[in-house]
């Protein structure tokens, strides 16, 4: 893969849940003044139907106007292959950082990516596939980016099996079950990110990592733990936010972030 | 076709449609309404060669093929032009080197595709009956026109257009199409990466693609061999071991029919290659590479005299990033506890989310709701001894998640179709079910194969005829066990199921 449309691909980035992203440099009908982008290709060849609904959803998150949203700049498909570019870190992301971030750069990161979340919520769209690596580093803070594409290219679909089993780590389990994604689903998952970023360890201890059916067992089934090496503060929090029935969570992803605003403060 | 290819049209009984990337002639002067619409629809993705190909043959396969005339396609592909013949209708391809390839309709029981290099520079396409005239051509863009007989000019062949300058066309008045199609609305931009470009050997024989599990003389046998016990360890080769499938499926109790043995491939031989699916997903695979043209050679060609051999620019669509008028949403609701169940927290893209049917269940102490049957429940995993059996009617909960071998999930809280094509299934079209579409390199996938649905807390699964069947790992776990054709049968979870050679794990959080 050295092109997609117009762009001149230059290294992967990494694959996500349904493609890879790619570093490139923009094609000049952008007018942008950057000199990279990061370009996802869309790792399947979807139908009519499903580039209608991907592009739907694309243009609803780039419609909302948030400063921690990490910027779309284009979206396209080419001989039935889905890209989009969007903004690029070099800093990386809480995933895949170039230096490991401070415990405050982490709480501010996942902080912004909840106010990102609470954005498209109010802009009626579940983000769905909020994880480390989805949370980019920038400017002593974070930028939330993409979005989680399972069920708008397949109706019905939870896992495409396409990224790394671990990524099921972040998903709620209600979620794989057949609930709807809503507010709660991503409040969730910021939990299971800040978890991550602040202890270096899986709310469910150790996902077995050989197949997927037994990976979503093990998730589906084990209640999650948190980390005795959090302070009391920050283990009540993602405790709050992981709590088994969605009514007894935060109500907001902005109230998410104000509690971790609290926690980086206190620091 | 194409804005850089040529399209010229000849009098005679048949009709010509061409829209962007495609020239169909049809014989006879009405073509159906149903080939007009794929032709068009199949412009919207460009380029439009394999989606054409697929829609044709959907049409071919499905219920009015027989009104269905003789007609022969050219369309771009990637990297070359696919010829499409169906019925009485014959093609000639000349090639850069002066030979012709000649391609005929009726050599085919079904039909004929074939994806010529290239290097073919001048494909024409007319009826058995009505051969090209000598008469001067007619130039078309697009449109709808009477014609007998079709032509399209690959252009800066130097070979190629020395033998057509005699037929230099000069458009007659009253020439103009009469339908205009509409205007592509993406832009080629600049080339995609050279493709190599692959020239089909002259004396290959035609390639008669059809949906080759619908046509194989073989079924494909399911993929675990019946007589090995399931091994987790040994099956390296599949991503989902099933040790527990065998003894879950007794958590609860499915009314399965006892094993019939002599449906059951015994000792499943090593699967063939199905004939034609290489033609099917690369047409030109088999083709000489040697003779591929170098990228090299592609660059090369500003400073000689060469016949250029760059590739197609792969049109690009890049749309707007501004919302359609009428698609912004409501905020997300509140996860608040929502006493009808089930719907709290819905996301905002309803056109995806099935309306829910109601069924009679129980509650268990902590209010959530389960089928009547249950031991413990399914949200919680209280036990449901103690519950009041109180029915109530409330909206179905997922009854659980298909894990496919690709790991690709799907929640079941819907009525799904399985197969190679299941959009083209009628239940898909009125969206009274989901598709799933299984990919299946061997073709052992039926385009329309299988179907799940859901009947009261019941997960039924039905095989659609499918060529190659759809199969459920028996009780024991050491065999497979065909389902009649059209006719449910109830799964209970943990089963293992092999529609074609795809498999899938139906998972439940029943908790036993």
């Amino acid at each position: 893969m050295r092109r997609i449309a117009d762009y001149e691909l230059e290294a992967s980035l990494g694959s996500g849940n349904h493609g890879e992203f790619f570093v490139a440099r923009p094609p000049g009908r952008l007018g942008l003044d950057v000199d990279k982008v990061a370009v996802k290709v869309l790792a399947l060849n979807a139908s009519d139907d499903a580039f209608r609904r991907v592009g739907n959803e694309l243009k609803l998150f780039a419609s909302v106007a948030c400063p921690q949203l990490v910027q779309l700049y284009d979206a396209g498909h080419q001989g039935g292959v889905f890209y989009y570019a969007m903004e690029y870190f070099d800093q990386g992301s809480l995933g895949r950082p170039a230096t490991t971030p401070q415990r405050r750069q982490a709480l501010q990161a996942v902080a912004d990516a909840a106010r990102a979340a609470h954005a498209l919520h109010e802009a009626g769209v579940a983000h769905r596939d909020i994880k480390p690596a989805n949370v980019m580093l920038a400017n002593g803070g974070g930028k939330l980016s993409d979005l989680g594409l399972a069920q708008i290219l397949s109706p019905g679909q939870t896992v495409t099996g396409i990224g790394p089993i671990g990524t099921i780590e972040y998903m709620e389990p209600a979620l794989i079950l057949g609930e709807r994604a809503g507010r709660a689903t991503d409040v969730w998952a910021l939990a299971a990110t800040l978890h991550r970023a602040l202890s270096g360890t899986s709310i469910y201890g150790a996902i077995p990592d050989g197949d997927l059916l037994t990976a979503l067992r093990h998730v589906v089934q084990t209640p999650p733990v948190v980390s005795d090496g959090l302070s009391e503060e920050e283990a009540s929090l993602i405790r709050w936010c992981l709590a088994p029935e969605r009514s007894d969570r935060p109500a907001t992803a902005a109230e998410v972030a104000q509690h971790i605003d609290q926690l980086a403060e206190a620091l | 076709m194409n804005p850089d290819r040529r399209l010229e049209i000849g009098r005679g009984d048949g009709t010509v449609v061409a829209v962007p990337g495609i020239a169909l002639l049809a014989v006879g002067d009405d073509p159906p309404e149903s080939l007009v619409e794929i032709v068009r629809a199949a412009a919207e993705t460009q380029p439009p060669g394999r989606d054409l190909a697929r829609r044709l043959a959907g049409l071919l396969t499905g219920d009015h093929a027989d009104r269905v005339p003789a007609f022969g396609a050219v369309a771009e592909v990637d990297g070359g032009l696919l010829v499409f013949l169906y019925g009485s209708v014959d093609a000639t391809a000349v090639h850069d080197d002066g030979t012709a390839l000649r391609l005929a309709g009726s050599d085919a029981t079904t039909w004929v595709d074939r994806v010529l290099g290239l290097d073919h520079r001048v494909v024409t396409i007319a009826s058995e009956a009505d051969p090209v005239s000598d008469e001067t051509p007619f130039e078309v863009t697009s449109g709808i026109v009477p014609a007998g007989w079709l032509r399209v000019i690959v252009p800066s062949s130097a070979q190629a257009q020395a033998g057509l300058r005699a037929e230099t066309p000069q458009a007659p008045a009253g020439a103009t199409p009469v339908e205009p199609a509409e205007p592509a609305g993406e832009t080629p931009v600049e080339p995609a990466e050279p493709a190599e470009e692959v020239p089909v050997a002259e004396e290959a024989p035609v390639a008669k693609v059809a949906p080759v599990a619908e046509v194989a003389p073989t079924p494909i046998p399911p993929p675990r061999p019946v007589d090995q016990p399931l091994d987790p360890v040994a099956e390296s080769t599949s991503p989902l071991p099933e040790p527990e499938a065998a003894a879950q499926s007794s958590t609860t109790e499915p009314t399965v029919e006892p094993a019939e043995p002599e449906t059951a491939p015994v000792t499943p031989p090593p699967i063939p290659p199905p004939p034609g699916a290489h033609a099917a997903d690369a047409p030109s695979a088999d083709a000489p590479a040697a003779d591929a043209p170098s990228p090299e050679a592609a660059t090369a060609q500003a400073e000689t005299d060469d016949p250029p051999t760059e590739a197609l620019p792969v049109a690009f669509e890049s749309f707007s990033l501004t919302p359609d008028r009428g698609t912004f949403r409501a905020p997300l609701p509140a996860d608040r506890e929502d006493p009808t169940g089930g719907t709290a927290g819905s996301d905002g893209d309803d056109a995806e989310v099935p309306e829910r049917k109601m069924v009679q269940g129980i509650m268990c102490s902590r209010q959530h709701f389960n089928s009547p049957d249950s031991a413990f429940c399914s949200s919680c995993g209280i036990s449901m001894v103690h519950a009041t059996h109180n029915l109530v009617r409330r909206e179905r909960p997922p009854l659980g998640f298909l894990v496919f071998d690709d790991g690709s999930t799907f929640t079941l809280d819907d009525r799904y179709v399985l197969g190679r094509e299941p959009e083209s299934d009628p239940l898909v079209q009125s969206e009274q079910a989901r598709p799933i579409a299984l990919e299946d390199a061997q073709m052992s996938v039926s385009r329309v194969h299988a179907e799940i649905q859901l009947i009261g807390w019941d997960v039924q699964l039905l095989d659609r005829g499918s060529t190659n069947g759809t199969h459920l790992l028996n009780e024991r776990g050491d065999g497979w066990d065909r389902l009649p054709p059209q006719q449910p049968r109830m799964v209970a979870p943990g089963s293992r199921v092999a529609v074609g050679q795809r498999t899938f794990v139906y998972e439940s959080p029943q908790r036993g």
